[in-house]
């Protein structure tokens, strides 16, 4: 018999002695060290208060390796929390207008063709500075260039931004170099050059190597000169390397928090910014002359402000349950919550109770989806994909079913991208009742030649389809054989669980067997993108989707298709949409390229390889001691990493 | 043994891999962004274009090198590491959950044998398997609510507040690391007192033993904490991370104490029809006496022997805790490496709960048979 | 080594318990029976037709068993309170045929998936630029993003603002969620889900436990060890994680989880407690009597071992119930679940929508269910106690 009571006893009274004991001292933490980091303030205009900005996230940050976080660790949480490292061009909020911002070009200059390929010649802004006070020069960005290259084209977002012209390219079947950038030379310290070896269309050109990242070759170079392999650059540690932005990574605390600093002298503080509805930036230097971006002004002004930081640093906290992180709001430990879906609804009105709140609602940059899986009977028909469509009322779904939790959406590109999207676009059957719907499906399918044993009929005493539709054959008699509607379950989208399954019901109605089947996320994405592409009938899924909406076309262009590894789930196949895609692959002008984008919308919602069904408001809150520029704008404030450069603490 | 845990890692790593997609196809399909070249790279980079037997080859030799691979989510951090780092919040964590519920569990059993049919039996125990099957999210986030939003007396989650860690010169695991050891050590120590003042020889010699080892150790305790380095320095630090201990503690009390306390009752229960009780009584030792020095002592054996058993499920019950109580331990990490199928990492992560099993089994059977001579004597027969 | 492993209660008082008492169907009574049929039965033919008596026999002293247990079980109030929840909620988990069937409730309103109140209750809300009263203001851009509200509506405007999710009304005694679904009619769904989880996984730990444990401690040797080994394999996977990965891989049905919770339990742990008291058994004298008697290995294990086993297999069968249910809420909590209806998603649709804050305001989505899972587990788990006190005399009340 040991003493085995004394021994748990004392366990716990120990453990609660340095609870007790030790937390009676945390109350009244040391002056030096808590307040130890605000003497090295910055000097920019406004001289940056003394004032944390306190952000939340849901998720840990992975690395703290600028690289790594856009190959490996691209993950949404990482990529609020890394400074940015700048680029040649940028998208001013909140009109999401393409500026420059190494570049002194005001508009991308357009490639001119020199030997086999094409060129272009950037001019770069000379007062453009690292975090560490250093020039960023063309040096720089050769030298981001030969390291994607030296690690052959690296992984993740790189090829996106940096497309290489490589010879025996995996995935092209011809012995031939891919499409990309084969050379960027330094023509002298604010002069660069970049070789084409194709003619690049606005994608590429600057939407692409425009917007790319570029890194600084003093404190990277000796790292890749000693890294064999891209494993061991994305191992090394970037904690304070320096950026491009007002902000310099200087501590983190795995699973806990992360804390960048305002640099001291932010080379583009005291810049004034007006941003006009037309999209027509009138930029101010803190010295030097106003120059206008992005067209004539024209409209009202969106907003109008003066470069920060008006901060002294920011501090993200890691809040694994969104409950807590809400909490945390209204305790005003945290200032924001950074969340790419925003709040739920439900938590909307407890931060609209809580006096000390500001609440904004935005539209979400995506949209979420059913496609159709167009390579097998009867997704392959036309009439059939169109009469189902015409029997889904989209309207009823968000604002009934949906209580008004979610915006009912008919175009690849949400309406908030107003200079891109398509204001004709309406949805199959739109604005019809349920009867009209019944009836136009029933005479969409009637036209194209097909058939019932028992044809539906709409029963105007019950307010229902009675009898519903039985044996439905196809224009050449074939039978119709039960089909499979993918969704993710009720536990990861309730929304889109509960619109799988009214779908199921308005398709049985008519006829169409259809069953809604709940399934994992991860089951979805794999059988529609990497498996055998005739395993599965239709599903339902969403896309977050760019500034620029190139996703139009990749997502159907026939030579995407995902039996090749591409986009296109729906094995789409249509010439004239191919064709077009093609000529927006070369389109020069923002102009022309809208157009383009219009058309190839106004197709796609006319030949339905997707229908896109909705769209979700974007809820945030943030505390009434923050002031920002602008707060309407598509994406909410998220999709500007919270605007640390720019808000101001009251 | 040993093949036990091969098996057991051979079942984790086919059912990892069985799983639809692969942690690239998980971040291609998810951003149109990384073009579908990118993704050939990545497979390669991970080695996922091997066959699976080749794979499993490869990673087993490795394991057994004692390399665990580098994570796929958070490439190209190796395994060892990102279990390093969680794994000792999660012991601090649970460690301290365990002994605490144990204790209050076996208090509260005991009292519930003795005073058994009594009016308070009923009302225990309803509350006791009530808060046993609550409904641990909702509740954990409920008492959140009460104690850190309405009282405004604890923190709201996480295991440290980032101001006031803002240039703190230690890691966290540095600090968890001390807070541990310095912990075990003090209760190490006052075991050691406890035994030796109970095997005194004379009686005023044992109490002086107890009361004054016990004094002793408590100011050392304290004194480590005041007057040594790095102690006075991660003071603060251990302070604020005692002080965000108490809440998940308290929780994870409240939920499980019962299963003890029931556990402590039967067994109590049985001891009591035992003869020495009965002795005991006879002898006309006082009721207390007898409960707490007889029947409570011999009715530890299974309580004890669940406790060891228990460590091993630290990990697994972190699930729900760790998620809503922001503490990133090896719960969180267990579910997002499967979510995120990271192959390696999750091996890793079960294999650490493999090795905790065996060493809760292994433990358990020492002690059975340390505490229990019935025992002893059987297995020397 | 492994009958000292397991972390439930009764383990180290099983070996004494059964063969002391008359309990359910167990005890030296039948035994006595059973070894005398074995005796006279020999050949295949005879013995079918005395299986026949055997069960008869056996039926009636069961019978009685049942009754003298009954009067010790109602002496034990948390048992009855247990056996009365679940009678409750039994009841719940009728009522809904019922009410479909007789027109009470009609599906295209009521149904726990795909019903849907067309026509909530609601509220006046007047339109401003900031919200500071949810209850009667809106805010200027919700508006914009909100199809139900006219976009003619200015500043200062009034607009009823249907309500969804809906408080408790004549309609609909719980409320409706987010998605408009009457509460009421889930939770009385979620009551069946959670019998059908609960018992399915609870039958099949205790069919596979029984079988593992007595042929385990009837055989011995490789077949024991081989058996026990993969107990220990089992007791040392993390249950819940090993659901979560079995959850990613799979489409996880109800069903499959009863399954797998079934086998993870019956295979290990159960199994475990179940054979030391079949190895209690085994050494009785009634079990050598009817090996004397010619009895088979089969035989026996069939008609000693599993009998003398069955009661604390069906005490056991209770604690399967609590826990099964606890995981179904956890799973459904985690997202990781893909059933219609159930306690579990309940919560977790009131959790992922943002409710479970605000306990105070839509207690309706947050209460039924969490007390619902609370109560049925905690019913189970009493219920088990009581029969407790029934196999294990010594809990008994002297």
């Amino acid at each position: 018999m040991i003493r085995s009571a004394r021994r748990w006893l004392s366990l716990v009274t120990i453990s609660a002695m340095i609870a007790v004991g030790c937390s009676s001292d945390s109350e009244t933490p040391d002056p030096d060290t808590s307040d130890a980091s605000t003497d090295d303030g910055a000097t920019a205009p406004g001289d940056p208060a003394d004032a944390t900005y306190k952000l939340a996230l849901f998720s840990d940050p992975t690395t703290d390796n600028p690289w790594a976080a856009l190959d490996t660790e691209a993950d949404i949480w990482t990529s609020y929390v890394m400074p940015g490292q700048g680029s040649l061009y940028t998208y001013q909020g909140p009109s999401y207008t393409l500026v420059p911002l190494l570049a002194a070009d005001i508009d991308p200059p357009q490639p001119s063709a020199e030997g086999d390929g094409f060129s272009v010649v950037v001019n770069l802004r000379p007062d453009v500075t690292w975090s560490d006070g250093s020039p960023k020069t063309a040096h720089d960005l050769v030298f981001t260039f030969d390291t994607v290259v030296k690690y052959d084209g690296l992984g993740g977002n790189f090829p996106s931004v940096w497309p290489l012209a490589r010879p025996d390219d995996p995935t092209t079947e011809e012995d031939e170099f891919s499409q990309g950038v084969s050379a960027v030379e330094a023509l002298d310290d604010t002069t660069v050059k970049i070789v084409f070896n194709f003619d690049p269309g606005l994608a590429i050109w600057p939407f692409s190597v425009g917007l790319a990242p570029i890194f600084q070759k003093a404190y990277w170079a000796p790292v890749v000169d000693a890294s064999p392999d891209a494993e061991t650059l994305y191992a090394a540690s970037g904690m304070g390397s320096p950026n491009g932005s007002a902000f310099n990574t200087v501590e983190r605390e795995e699973g806990a928090f992360w804390r960048n600093e305002t640099v001291s002298d932010y080379w583009d503080a005291g810049s004034r910014f007006r941003v006009f509805e037309s999209g027509a930036v009138e930029y101010t230097p803190a010295s030097g002359e106003s120059e206008t971006w992005g067209g004539e002004p024209d409209g009202d002004t969106l907003t109008d402000y003066t470069e920060g930081p008006y901060i002294s640093e920011m501090l993200y906290s890691v809040y694994t349950d969104q409950n807590t992180a809400v909490l945390a709001l209204t305790e005003n430990e945290v200032d924001f919550i950074l969340n790419p879906l925003g709040l739920q609804s439900g938590l909307r009105n407890e931060v609209l109770a809580a006096s000390d709140l500001e609440v904004i609602v935005n539209e979400e940059a995506g949209f979420r989806y059913l496609a159709f899986n167009t390579r097998k009977f009867p997704m392959s028909e036309l009439a059939f994909r169109q009469a189902l469509a015409c029997r889904i009322d989209k309207e009823f779904m968000t604002d009934t079913v949906l209580g008004g939790s979610a915006i009912s959406s008919d175009s690849l590109v949400p309406p908030g991208q107003a200079f891109w999207h398509n204001p004709d676009i309406t949805a199959p059957c739109a604005g019809q009742s349920e009867q009209e719907r019944l009836e136009s499906a029933v005479d969409a399918l009637k036209e194209a030649g097909w058939t019932w044993d028992v044809e539906p009929v709409w029963d105007e005493a019950n307010l229902d389809v009675i009898p519903k539709g039985e044996g439905l054959r196809g224009p050449n008699g074939e039978e119709m054989e039960p089909l499979t509607l993918l969704a993710p379950g009720p536990g990861y989208d309730p929304m889109r669980a509960t619109y799988s399954l009214f779908i199921e019901e308005w398709a049985t109605d008519l006829g169409i067997p259809i069953s809604a089947e709940p399934t994992g996320f991860s089951v979805i994405t794999d059988r529609v993108f990497t498996g055998d592409p005739l395993a599965w009938d239709m599903y339902i899924l969403g896309w977050s989707v760019t500034p620029f909406p190139d996703h139009v076309f990749r997502f159907f262009v026939s030579s995407a298709d995902s039996a090749q590894g591409g986009f296109n789930t729906p094995g789409y196949s249509n010439p004239e949409f191919d064709e077009l895609a093609e000529r927006f692959d070369t389109v020069k002008t923002l102009e022309e390229a809208r157009d383009m984008v219009r058309q190839g919308d106004a197709i796609i919602a006319r030949d339905l390889p997707y229908l896109v069904l909705f769209n979700t408001p974007l809820i945030e809150a943030y505390s009434s001691r923050l002031s920002f520029p602008f707060t309407e704008v598509l994406g909410g404030l998220q999709a500007f990493d919270g605007l640390g450069g720019v808000v101001q603490i009251n | 043994m040993v093949v036990l845990f091969f098996v057991f890692l051979t079942v984790t790593w086919f059912l990892l891999y069985a799983l639809p997609g692969d942690s690239v196809a998980q971040q291609f399909a998810g951003n149109p962004n990384i073009p579908p070249e990118a993704r050939q790279v990545a497979l390669e980079r991970l080695g996922l274009d091997k066959s699976p037997l080749i794979q499993f080859r490869d990673y087993m030799t490795d394991f057994f090198r004692g390399d665990l691979g580098v994570s796929f989510s958070q490439y190209p951090r190796p395994v060892i590491d990102i279990i390093a780092e969680r794994l000792p919040r999660t012991v601090v964590l649970f460690l301290t959950a365990m002994v605490t519920y144990y204790w209050a569990g076996f208090l509260a059993g005991k009292y519930l044998a003795w005073k058994r049919g009594r009016r308070g039996e009923t009302l225990i125990t309803v509350s006791g398997v009530g808060l046993y099957t609550v409904f641990m999210p909702w509740f954990a986030l409920m008492l959140i609510w009460l104690f850190s939003v309405q009282l405004d007396l604890l923190p709201l989650s996480k295991f440290l507040d980032p101001v006031e860690w803002r240039e703190a010169p230690f890691a966290a695991n540095q600090v968890f690391m001390r807070m541990f050891w310095v912990t075990v050590t003090a209760s190490v120590v006052l075991c050691a007192v406890g035994w030796a003042s109970a095997r005194a020889v004379d009686r005023r010699w044992g109490r002086l033993l107890r009361w004054g080892g016990g004094v002793l150790v408590i100011a050392g305790f304290v004194g480590y904490w005041y007057g040594t380095q790095p102690g006075q320095a991660m003071r603060v630090y251990a302070g604020d991370i005692a002080y965000h201990l108490i809440l998940p503690v308290m929780t994870l009390t409240l939920v499980n104490f019962a299963g003890v306390m029931l556990l402590t009752r039967s067994s109590m229960l049985d001891t009591m029809r035992e003869d020495f009780i009965l002795t005991a009584r006879a002898k006309g030792l006082p009721e207390r006496v007898v409960r707490d020095r007889h029947a409570a002592r011999t009715a530890l054996l299974p309580v004890a022997t669940s406790l060891t058993l228990a460590v091993a499920t630290v990990i697994d019950g972190g699930v729900i805790t760790e998620t809503v109580f922001s503490w990133p331990g090896m719960g969180q990490i267990l579910v997002s490496s499967v979510q995120l199928e990271d192959i390696p990492l999750a091996v890793g992560a079960f294999s650490f709960i493999g090795v905790l099993a065996l060493i809760g089994h292994f433990v358990a059977d020492m002690l059975y048979g340390l505490l229990d001579p019935r025992i002893r004597v059987t297995e020397h027969g | 080594m492994a009958e000292k492993l397991e972390t439930a209660s009764e383990v180290d008082q099983g070996p004494q318990t059964v063969g002391g008492i008359g309990g359910i169907g167990g005890g030296d009574g039948v035994a006595g029976v059973g070894g005398g049929t074995a005796a006279g039965g020999g050949a295949a033919g005879p013995v079918v037709t005395s299986y026949g008596s055997w069960w008869r026999i056996r039926l009636s002293l069961l019978r009685r068993s049942v009754h003298d247990n009954w009067v010790i079980f109602r002496r034990n109030r948390m048992g009855i309170a247990g056996l009365v929840i679940i009678g409750f909620w039994m009841l719940m988990a009728v009522m809904p045929s019922l009410f479909f069937a007789t027109g009470f409730w009609n599906r295209a309103v009521y149904d726990p998936v795909t019903g849907l109140e067309t026509d909530p209750p609601t509220r006046t809300v007047i339109m401003v630029e900031r919200v500071t009263d949810p209850r009667t203001e809106i805010d200027r851009r919700a508006v914009l993003m909100d199809g139900r509200i006219p976009s003619d509506l200015g500043l200062g405007d009034t607009f009823e603002l249907p309500l969804q999710p809906a408080p408790p009304n004549s309609r609909h005694w719980l409320g409706t969620d987010p998605l408009g679904r009457d509460v009421l009619s889930q939770l009385m769904h979620g009551a069946r889900s959670s019998f059908f989880l609960g018992i399915l996984a609870a039958t099949v730990t205790v069919v596979i436990a029984t079988l593992v444990g007595s042929v385990a401690a009837y055989y011995g040797g490789v077949i024991d060890s081989l058996l026990m080994r993969l107990a220990d394999l089992l007791i040392m996977i993390p249950g819940l994680a090993l659901l979560i990965v079995i959850g990613s891989v799979v489409t996880f049905q109800l069903w499959h989880l009863a399954m797998v919770i079934g086998i993870l339990s019956g295979f290990g742990g159960t199994a475990v407690v179940l054979k030391s008291q079949a190895l209690a058994v085994k050494v009785k004298p009634f079990v050598d009597a009817a090996r004397v008697a010619g009895g088979t290995g089969r035989h026996i294990v069939l008609y000693h071992l599993i009998p003398s086993v069955m009661p604390l297999s069906v005490l056991y069968m209770m604690f399967t119930v609590t826990a099964a249910i606890q995981s179904e809420a956890v799973l459904s909590f985690l997202g990781l679940l893909n059933v219609d209806t159930s306690w579990g998603l309940m919560i977790q649709l009131a959790h992922t929508q943002g409710y479970l804050l605000q306990a105070g305001e839509f207690w309706w989505l947050v209460f039924p269910a969490g007390l619902a899972v609370t109560l049925l587990a905690m019913a189970f788990f009493l219920l088990g106690r009581g029969l407790d006190e029934v196999i294990n005399p010594r809990l008994r009340r002297r």
